[in-house]
């Protein structure tokens, strides 16, 4: 099949395509939260913070090749991190972020200093304990809400007047674009990071340890450094989920979810950048729409969105390994080809150059 | 005295399971060098599978588990076949996240059949509930039947591996699988009897988990992956035997502090698994048995 477009990588119709592209994305994201329900654009808020959290899993599995399988104690510490400071401390919920980041970059080096030293799983099998305490410890204890969660009280982020959005009903239109910003600014400093020298030693270590190591990578701090990023990441999710809802409960960052989060990433695409905003749109759609096609009460019925998260899992993995984005990728290069930019001719064309011709003897 | 006593017979108990459950672990990282995320759930399925072998259909304790530990077989036998294998020659990340959706399709399964109430599940030993008095601690005829159950099951896995034409198949594909495959041992049929053995064993330690609660549900096997992980770690991932010693300490680990440190008390006794994993990490990361071909990469 023909492609039904070519474009030389930075021509002018190149940039403009991209532009369109961008611009398009754009628009779909500003009509959202005033063309959805005030449900569903709370639960996109809510994706595009899971999308965070998948991004920060994206650092450490896709960029660095390791499992995490704490990232949901790294949210559910965001998460208490921002409702205790707001309904205890009286801090603005802008002022928990930064908090929440700095405290789980800080529990990601310390479980990660032990575990990335060495290479294989031990970071898995780490953050599995991690994850599995995590639910017990903020349950066991008071300034955590003890088995209740922990509640905002009447604490709400309230919008500014100037955005005249500051009615009951329009609250969500705010949190929307408050978190669509944050997410936005963290999606580019990944797709930075990705491409920086850091980010390309990353990569290099995860294809090729001993051949980063010759070349001067230095592998323990690299790894530490992402992972300890890879959880601040995760804290500012959880930080950004309380800001839509009113209360923190520990069995909601359980193990489960941090296999949630690596469906989503996986489903979505490992190593991208579309992937893990695919992957939050997954996290929070897929059960979602499950639950909507369950009838009745009877509570078993809500294990097939478990049963299906792990079977697309499983699924994916032996169908498409790239996930959507890798899909998307494999359909657009159907449709539009990219050519590399050919770069100027100076001096003699390659015809003209001659070739001795070497015979043996 | 007595308390302490106690509490050391109380981790034979739990540590009877962790070792089992390590077992099993640690017999699939030899072979393959990969850690099986679903075995928890896999082992708790079986326990349900026990459970209703011996509640519905009326079979005695004892033979409904070594049904569902051969039913078990064949499972593990069939995910090696049918998930693992096609994967393998990708990169070990695949592996990890396929374990991982088994974790969630079988235990999502479980409690689509069966959550709800809570199960009870016999003893299949007699007089479980009997205990002998040392110096009045008590040590339960339970604890004594396990330990003596899985002794007896871990020698004949050693067994089976030294003197079996099976076994030695199963050591060379461990300690080499290229060379194993070039001598003409079919690499592909070992590996599945070792997914099926660990299933098995799995099976073995779901039963013995769920007979020693009161009642129990689809998190059965929760709490004890976590301990199994600390076990094979502290065993060191290819050692057997330090597998089965590592169940044991870590019970004991487990039990003492969560008993003496008022702080991590029964809740957070989880926690003590954590711990263990990083201190072994830091200090010996080959465990105590393990090879030490750990790279530090």
């Amino acid at each position: 099949m023909k492609p039904i477009l070519s474009l030389e990588q930075g021509s002018a119709q190149y940039r403009v395509a991209q532009l369109i592209g961008w611009a398009a994305f754009a628009a779909l994201a500003i009509w959202l939260p005033f063309g959805a329900s005030q449900t569903d654009v709370g639960l996109f808020s809510d994706a595009m913070a899971f999308a965070v959290a998948v991004m920060g899993l994206n650092i450490v599995t896709g960029l660095s090749g390791q499992v995490s399988l704490g990232h949901s104690a790294f949210m559910g510490t965001g998460a208490f991190t921002t409702a205790i400071l707001v309904a205890d401390h009286n801090w603005s919920f802008f002022a928990t972020v930064p908090v929440a980041a700095l405290l789980c970059f800080a529990v990601g080096v310390v479980v990660g200093v032990p575990a990335l030293r060495l290479k294989g799983l031990y970071l898995a099998l780490a953050t599995l304990g991690l994850s599995i305490i995590f639910p017990k410890v903020v349950e066991k204890y008071d300034f955590t809400g003890g088995t209740n969660g922990k509640r905002l009280g009447r604490k709400r982020l309230v919008p500014p007047a100037w955005t005249h959005l500051d009615r009951q009903d329009d609250r969500h239109i705010w949190i929307y674009f408050v978190v669509l910003s944050i997410t936005v600014v963290l999606f580019v400093v990944a797709r930075n990071l990705f491409r920086s020298r850091p980010g390309r030693a990353l990569i290099a270590l995860r294809d090729n340890p001993i051949g980063a190591e010759v070349s001067g990578v230095n592998l323990a701090r690299y790894k530490v450094v992402a992972f300890g990023l890879s959880s601040a990441y995760a804290g500012i999710a959880g930080s950004l989920l309380m800001f839509r809802s009113d209360i923190a409960s520990g069995s909601s960052y359980s193990l489960n979810r941090s296999i949630a989060l690596i469906t989503g990433l996986v489903l979505g695409g490992l190593a991208t950048i579309v992937g893990p905003v695919i992957g939050g749109l997954i996290v929070v759609w897929l059960p979602k729409l499950i639950e909507d096609r369950i009838h009745g009460d009877d509570p078993r019925e809500k294990s097939w969105s478990t049963i299906i998260y792990g079977a697309s899992l499983i699924a994916i993995m032996f169908a498409y390994p790239g996930g959507m984005a890798g899909l998307i990728h494999t359909i657009r290069i159907r449709l539009v080809q990219i050519r590399p930019r050919i770069p100027t001719r100076r001096g003699p064309a390659p015809d003209d150059i001659e070739f001795e011709a070497v015979t043996a003897g | 005295m007595t308390l302490f006593l106690q509490r050391l017979f109380d981790a034979f108990d739990n540590g009877a399971i962790y070792a089992a459950m390590a077992l099993a672990l640690a017999l699939i990282y030899k072979s393959t060098g990969h850690l099986n995320f679903a075995q928890g759930e896999m082992a708790m399925f079986s326990a349900f599978i026990a459970y209703v072998l011996s509640s519905e259909q009326n079979l005695p304790t004892w033979l409904a588990i070594i049904i569902s530990m051969a039913l078990s077989f064949v499972f593990g036998a069939v995910v090696e076949r049918v998930l693992i294998r096609p994967l393998e020659r990708r990169n070990p990340l695949s592996v990890v996240i396929v374990t991982l959706g088994l974790f969630l399709v079988v235990g999502g399964v479980a409690q689509r059949i069966w959550l709800g109430t809570p199960k009870e599940f016999d003893s299949p030993f007699p007089d479980s509930a009997k205990a002998i008095r040392i110096s009045d601690a008590a040590l339960r005829h339970r604890t004594i039947w396990f330990w003596a159950v899985l002794l007896a099951l871990v020698g004949l896995l050693f067994l089976m591996l030294k003197r079996t034409k099976i076994g030695l198949a199963f050591r060379a594909v461990a300690s080499n699988r290229e060379s194993a495959q070039l001598v003409g041992i079919g690499v592909g049929r070992t590996l599945m009897i070792g997914w099926g053995l660990a299933a098995a064993l799995g099976a073995f330690a779901g039963s013995l988990r769920a007979a020693s609660t009161p009642t129990f549900d689809t998190n059965l096997m929760l709490p004890v992956l976590v301990y199994s992980f600390a076990a094979v770690t502290l065993g060191g991932f290819d050692s057997l035997g330090g597998a089965v010693l590592g169940g044991l300490l870590v019970a004991v680990f487990e039990t003492m502090v969560s008993g003496y440190v008022e702080q991590i008390g029964g809740q957070l006794a989880q926690a003590t698994a954590l711990v263990m994993i990083i201190l072994v990490l830091l200090v010996r990361p080959s465990g105590l048995f393990g090879t030490r071909k750990i790279e530090r990469v």
